[in-house]
């Protein structure tokens, strides 16, 4: 009953594609879908048209989609955009059907970052998309849709130019920023290092100190502890979740994974 | 002027004597005759006994002429210094030898014989103990240079032009203080334990109220007694080895400066216990501090048991330098030749270091950083 739902749920959505495609065919194609509302008319204008541009310059669709069906949750949310990706003629650029899509399920507050076809798999690697996702899923987080959705856009723009650049947002892209940040590291580690050693060196100069202690006029073996009570008092316990870069790894090889049905993604809860 | 000073004389052709350190005797300059402390104990224990005497009388003299006549006038142009000052007429030259009215030992400035005012250490003022010098000047000196060696931030010029301007050794007067502290104290404790469970670290603390008490028993906390010394010199060549204590004796002066104490014990007995009451502290806290991650003193009371009070003369070289015209005093224990004593810091040195260590580091670590992450 439920795969029945879902997969009417889908071809809803498919249908109000297509008739949308139709609608704004004379204009601006569409490449945001928002049945929900969650944007209002100015924002989604703004908002289409940037991923209208961007599409356009790089030949490569960017889209991005919002959907309340509470039939769409954590588990089955790859499946249902990959269903729609393929099915839905309005979304991807060209034949090949290249395109990044970012599905997002208000419901169980779940979302699926896809790409596909060539240049959209290029463009969009693995690395790239774990990139793109810390950005927007702290903003949809705090319920900041439009937000989410504009540093989203702006993130595609910034991958797909790095992408025609032959350059494409990859795992080396996080080693030249702790190339950058490990110097940084390290120069802070450097001057403290330097303070400790020249702090060593400064006290060696200056070795007439007043005592403050007595530890030479005592016998160690003639200290007598009479009474050692340690008594419970309470307990803290505090659960750090493993992120993850400690984790998996996934994000690590570089490059873009790409599943038999010829689709890359990446998704989580926001 | 009956005489209050005795000079120690060699039996065997009357040149003056001293006592050497390395060999623990006293020893002829002239002739190289050696002899035992004891020995010459005995030769001037009627000698010092009448200087005693003499100093007690001129001293009761003085006091009787202070109480009769008004003699502030005739020294008025010495000011505050003149009061502490004190003329003796040397046994050997005749000469007067003034110094300050602390001073037991010292030499004649004319003769250069050693000399010794066993007044200073009559009666009440005598000292209980006295640790014989081990070591010599030359070891002072070759000390004061090996210091120098390793010193980073040492100045060139400071070695290069650098000159003893004084070098002495002196018996310095130390209090010795014995007590036993009983100690409680009171701690906040913490134990961390961490440990895995799925995709979680879980980390526990337990927190603990910990309580240590005991007795700390300490001997011979010493405090310098002299107000002349420098405290923290006095207090960082420490320790010194009280196995080698020997009982007072006028014979390990003659060679050496003394002076008897110019601080009393109930003027250093507070500094004796602060550090008495630290380590007690300390001790306790070590023991609690074993078993668990953290430790902090919340409240501490320490009694102390007070004890008996000794008075020793321990031995000290002092050594001064002149640098930009500036004195630098250093100290060496004449027992240990532990030294101490506070350098000069150049600047340029000490940044050329800091850039060159800082810069070094950051090009290490940040390569590696580069290469391994």
């Amino acid at each position: 009953m439920k795969k029945r739902l879902f997969k009417i749920s889908a071809l809803v959505l498919i249908l109000s594609l297509i008739f949308s495609f139709g609608v704004f065919a004379e204009g601006t194609k569409q490449y945001v879908y928002d049945p929900v509302y969650l944007l209002t008319d100015s924002e989604y204008a703004e908002l289409n048209t940037q991923a209208a541009e961007i599409s356009e310059k790089y030949g490569c669709a960017v889209h991005f989609v919002i959907t309340d069906d509470p039939s769409v949750n954590y588990d089955n949310i790859q499946v249902y955009s990959e269903d729609m990706y393929l099915e839905s003629p309005a979304l991807g650029y060209g034949d090949g059907k290249d395109g990044v899509m970012l599905v997002l399920g208000t419901y169980d507050r779940c979302y699926w970052l896809l790409a596909y076809g060539d240049k959209g798999n290029y463009a969009f690697t693995d690395y790239g998309k774990d990139w793109m996702s810390k950005h927007f899923v702290d903003k949809f987080g705090n319920d900041d849709w439009y937000g989410g959705f504009k540093v989203f856009i702006e993130d595609c723009d910034y991958i797909l130019g790095e992408a025609e650049k032959g350059k494409p947002v990859d795992i080396y892209y996080e080693e030249t920023d702790v190339g950058v940040e490990g110097y940084g590291i390290a120069l802070v580690a450097g001057i403290i290092i330097a303070f400790i050693v020249c702090g060593i060196f400064k006290s060696q100069m200056k070795t007439a100190n007043i005592a403050t202690n007595a530890k030479s006029y005592f016998n160690r073996s003639a200290v007598e502890i009479t009474n050692r009570y340690n008594r419970l008092l309470h307990t803290t316990v505090t659960r750090t979740e493993i992120s993850d870069d400690d984790n998996d790894g996934s994000s690590s090889r570089g490059g873009t994974t790409v599943n038999s049905r010829g689709f890359s993604g990446k998704g989580g809860r926001f | 002027m009956a005489t209050q000073v005795t000079n120690y004389q060699c039996p065997a052709c009357t040149g003056p004597l001293h006592f050497v350190g390395e060999s623990g005797l006293l020893e002829c300059d002239y002739c190289q005759s050696r002899y035992a402390v004891e020995e010459i104990d005995k030769e001037y224990a009627a000698k010092n006994k009448k200087a005693e005497e003499n100093f007690e009388k001129e001293q009761q003299k003085k006091d009787k002429e202070q109480s009769w006549w008004d003699m502030s006038g005739l020294n008025s142009h010495w000011g505050e210094d003149g009061a502490k000052m004190k003329a003796y007429s040397c046994p050997s030259c005749a000469a007067e030898i003034i110094c300050d009215d602390t001073t037991a030992a010292t030499s004649c400035p004319y003769c250069g014989n050693p000399s010794i005012v066993p007044g200073q250490f009559g009666g009440v003022l005598k000292p209980d103990y006295v640790l014989p010098f081990k070591l010599s000047h030359e070891d002072a000196k070759k000390a004061l240079k090996d210091y120098y060696k390793g010193k980073k931030f040492l100045p060139k010029e400071f070695t290069a032009k650098n000159k003893i301007s004084e070098l002495k050794g002196v018996y310095v007067p130390f209090w010795l203080f014995s007590c036993k502290a009983d100690v409680d104290v009171e701690f906040d404790a913490t134990s961390v334990t961490t440990h895995r469970e799925g995709n979680y670290n879980v980390t526990t603390t337990a927190h603990y109220d910990v309580r240590r008490s005991g007795t700390v028993p300490f001997e011979n906390i010493p405090v310098d007694a002299s107000k002349n010394m420098p405290d923290a010199h006095m207090d960082a060549v420490e320790p010194f080895d009280y196995s080698q204590l020997k009982p007072f004796s006028m014979s390990y002066l003659p060679g050496y400066l003394a002076e008897r104490y110019g601080q009393s014990a109930e003027e250093s007995v507070e500094r004796a216990e602060t550090r008495a009451i630290n380590t007690a502290v300390e001790q306790m806290y070590e023991d609690a501090s074993i078993s668990f991650s953290g430790c902090s003193v919340r409240n501490k009371n320490v009694k102390l048991e007070r004890g008996k009070v000794h008075y020793a003369l321990l031995p000290v070289y002092m050594l001064t330098t002149k640098y930009n015209n500036q004195n630098y005093i250093f100290a060496m224990n004449g027992q240990t030749g532990k030294f101490v004593g506070n350098l000069p810091v150049s600047k340029s040195k000490y940044w050329t270091y800091f850039l060159g260590i800082a810069a070094s580091v950051t090009a290490v670590l940040g390569t590696a950083i580069m290469l391994f992450l």
